[in-house]
């Protein structure tokens, strides 16, 4: 579609104006409507007279949602210039077009679970500092289990047969790197979570293994002094590759409280 | 075909400019060409105008806890295929309910899969929370912001029309307006509204 129409521009909406004019003209119920438009007019009446008070009672969603819908166009703008993107590129929508919402400040955008959009995750800038430490941290971790785990059988030390950076969504300050780890013929997660500068909060935070389709979805408990997770024997981090750490209401519900604080794809890079 | 002697004070004819205070009609249908188009700001002013609606709806149909989340992927989701909006076949609004209902039933599915775990049966497949109940809550939602918008002297005119089943004659004595304006201002407003109705069976 054209950025601009050649129509008049003081009337922009002009055809479709007069088409609905026109719609509306038939809908008139004075017997010279046709029945397409008396069952199109009856319908709308019958949603009107079945309106409930609390129908009209919306509120206003918190700013944080808009936060996050601009913040996730922005990445897109910024993240495919003219690149393929499987075909579902914005209609020809320059990154100026974009809402004046500042990139990054709180509130953090709202996780979204449900999203398909996570395949490329834009790369960060190389290892900052504190990636660095985190791998350092988490390195020195998976020895540490290697050390209790696979001494006896004489290993030289763990396996990392994937990995994945964690970036901070909601509440977390830093990223951290989970590591898959073969410990012992079982595979297992380590997650050292204080890298993450994760705070203080009623409830618990607990992982997940994630599929990519974000629909179904393995837990891996709550959240360990220790940051190992073992894997339970059948489940394929193929098959689930998305590591996610959620904080989760003490509420007896055992499922995915939707507020996801880290989230990163394990990938076996070289 | 009966146009209606609109000489009333109230009646501001849409050839004055579509403001959109008579029947939100006209701003809509901008907003929506906009937004088909991918022109800069028609997402933000697709959230203003729709967000609340899309916001209520996940929340009454999905929980309060994940409303937040399925808000933001709908409007994300639908600016992604914006050039898919067909403004033809009914309003933005209709289209954004219909992407929010199946992002919610994916969250509801989502949901059923947790809770089922490991034990990944076969009944899960089933969408058993899904029902019509969620279709006729979008109309409901999207048709109460419509009446909302409508100014009210319009919107009183409109819901006597349907809740009491008066004439439209009746309708003029009642108010004291001219019956061309009372056509009118119902057939406008019904027009509007049948939009958002066509938008979600678009979506569907």
């Amino acid at each position: 579609m054209p950025p601009s129409d050649p129509t008049d521009p003081r009337d922009p909406v002009g055809p479709d104006r007069d088409a609905i004019e026109l719609a509306a003209a038939r809908a008139q119920p004075t017997g010279d409507a046709d029945d397409g438009d008396l069952a199109a007019l009856n319908r709308v009446g019958d949603v009107v007279r079945s309106l409930r008070d609390d129908d009209f009672l919306l509120d206003e969603p918190p700013p944080a949602v808009w936060a996050g819908i601009a913040a996730a166009v922005e990445a897109d703008a910024a993240g495919r210039p003219g690149s393929d993107a499987g075909g579902r590129d914005l209609p020809g929508a320059p990154p100026s077009s974009l809402p004046s919402t500042p990139p990054s400040p709180s509130p953090r955008p709202v996780t979204d679970l449900g999203s398909r959009r996570r395949a490329g995750p834009p790369t960060r800038g190389g290892w900052s500092g504190r990636a660095f430490i985190g791998i350092a941290a988490a390195v020195l971790l998976v020895v540490a289990i290697g050390v209790g785990a696979l001494v006896r059988s004489g290993d030289p030390g763990p396996d990392v047969v994937a990995s994945a950076d964690l970036e901070p969504l909601e509440l977390a300050s830093g990223s951290t790197l989970a590591q898959l780890v073969d410990a012992d013929g079982g595979l297992a997660l380590d997650i050292p979570l204080d890298e993450a500068g994760l705070p203080s909060e009623a409830g618990y935070y607990e992982v997940w293994l994630i599929d990519q389709d974000i629909d179904g979805m393995v837990s891996l408990g709550p959240a360990r002094e220790d940051g190992v997770y073992d894997l339970p024997p059948d489940v394929s981090y193929e098959d689930f590759p998305i590591v996610d750490v959620s904080l989760e209401p003490a509420d007896g519900v055992p499922t995915h409280s939707g507020r996801s604080v880290l989230r990163g794809t394990l990938t076996t890079d070289a | 075909m009966p146009s209606g002697p609109d000489a009333g004070p109230d009646a501001p004819d849409a050839a004055a400019g579509g403001d959109g205070v008579l029947d939100g009609g006209a701003a809509d249908l901008a907003l929506d060409q906009e937004f088909s188009a991918g022109k800069p700001g028609a997402l933000e002013a697709a959230y203003r105008r729709y967000g609340a609606v899309v916001h209520g709806y996940c929340g009454r149909s999905a929980g309060r806890d994940v409303a937040d989340e399925i808000t933001q992927d709908v409007f994300v989701a639908a600016w992604r295929s914006a050039e898919r909006f067909d403004p033809s076949r009914g309003s933005l609004g209709g289209w954004l309910m219909g992407i929010a209902r199946y992002k919610t039933i994916d969250a509801l599915r989502r949901r059923e899969r947790a809770a089922a775990g490991l034990e990944r049966a076969a009944a899960v497949a089933e969408r058993p929370a899904v029902d019509g109940g969620m279709d006729a809550l979008a109309q409901r939602l999207l048709l109460a912001d419509g009446l909302r918008r409508l100014r009210p002297d319009v919107r009183e005119v409109v819901e006597l029309a349907f809740h009491s089943d008066l004439t439209h004659e009746q309708i003029a004595e009642r108010t004291g307006r001219p019956l061309g304006t009372v056509k009118s201002q119902i057939r406008r407003s019904l027009a509007t509204l049948r939009r958002h109705l066509e938008g979600i069976d678009a979506a569907l």
